[in-house]
């Protein structure tokens, strides 16, 4: 047998893989040992990259990385590079009265714009305020309609046995659903 | 005597059941069967299988090769089984259960093992005129056998 190709074995991995893409790679992956070993092999990678991301991550102290910094800058004053403590805190406060303000001009809107109960029950049925959409229906001669079956087909019922499978569908030529079942089987 | 309109009439009248014959539980409906043996080595696709573009879709296209192994027109009555020996020695029976009111078909399908267990007990499947149903995943000669099924014919568009 070929060997998969990397991308191929990588998206199984990834669990990237169609539904019948993945039972086709994964029958080939359980007959060959190489595969395996393949597959296994990306798994101790994959398990190798988060613990590296977990240890780096537990390693840096945020803190401390922005403490050093802002001695680093008191050591070696740039005037393009100093830290503004009451600016800041200026910010801060005026970003609150911003957002306080926004709340209070929505809720102003929303009060404003929304008609009371009372407004609604005094609106006449035929308010000419309001927009009137008309729809225009064709009513064909019930004698002259075509009925066309539903393009397609389905599966209603299936039963694997003492196999396993699934079903599902493809798209036809004019876009409609095909019906596949498949059947896991072992390579003899 | 009879006016020439209401002459023609009468025989487009009388003749009328002759020229749409219904599908009735009677008539006898065409299926085609076509065995594909597909294979994820590189080969050619039979040009017969030009017509079947889903068989160009995925999961069908991690295939490289196929090559039809058997295509059959049979003849299915409602409530009458029919069987055909598979390839690889398993017996495929189909059963048209019923024509729905919308015009498709119920159909029912099984494989048994040559030993007369089941491969695969119950299949039944809802299928519009002409629009194949397919049954895959057994392992035939270093591939994969595609089974189509495709009861009635599509109506012209």
């Amino acid at each position: 047998m070929e060997h998969l190709d990397d991308d191929k074995l990588q998206r199984l991995f990834d669990d990237d893989l169609t539904e019948g893409e993945a039972i086709l790679v994964r029958r080939d992956v359980e007959s060959s040992p190489l595969e395996k070993a393949r597959i296994a092999q990306l798994e101790r990678l994959g398990e190798l990259v988060r613990l590296a991301a977990d240890d780096l991550a537990a390693d840096i102290d945020s803190d401390a990385l922005f403490a050093e910094i802002d001695a680093g800058i008191k050591a070696s004053p740039n005037p393009r590079l100093q830290v503004i403590e009451g600016e800041r805190q200026r910010q801060k406060a005026g970003v609150a009265v911003a957002v306080a303000l926004a709340i209070a001009a929505a809720v102003t809107l929303v009060l404003l714009l929304n008609p009371t109960k009372d407004e609604v029950a005094g609106r006449h049925p035929m308010d000419t305020d309001r927009e009137a959409v008309a729809h225009e229906v064709e009513i064909e001669d019930p004698e002259l309609r075509l009925v066309h079956p539903p393009a397609g087909s389905e599966v209603l019922d299936v039963d694997f046995g003492s196999n396993t499978g699934t079903h599902f569908s493809v798209l036809g030529d004019r876009g409609q659903p095909l019906a596949v079942v498949w059947i896991d089987e072992e390579a003899p | 005597m009879m006016s020439r309109p209401f002459l023609i009439f009468l025989v487009a009248f009388a003749l009328a059941p002759i020229a749409v014959p219904p599908v009735s539980a009677q008539s006898a409906t065409p299926a085609e069967i076509f065995v594909v043996l597909a294979k994820e080595a590189p080969g050619t696709v039979d040009p017969a299988l030009a017509d079947m573009g889903a068989l160009r879709r995925p999961p069908f296209n991690a295939f490289r090769s196929m090559e039809i192994l058997e295509r059959d027109t049979i003849r299915l009555r409602q409530g009458q089984p029919q069987e055909l020996t598979l390839p690889n020695g398993r017996k495929l029976r189909i059963l048209l259960q019923r024509v729905m009111p919308d015009g498709r078909f119920r159909v029912r399908v099984s494989i048994k093992r040559e030993e007369g267990n089941s491969y695969l007990p119950l299949l039944q499947v809802v299928a519009s005129p002409g629009d194949p149903f397919f049954v895959a995943g057994q392992a035939h000669q270093g591939g994969t056998l595609v089974i189509g099924i495709r009861v009635g014919q599509a109506p012209t568009r």
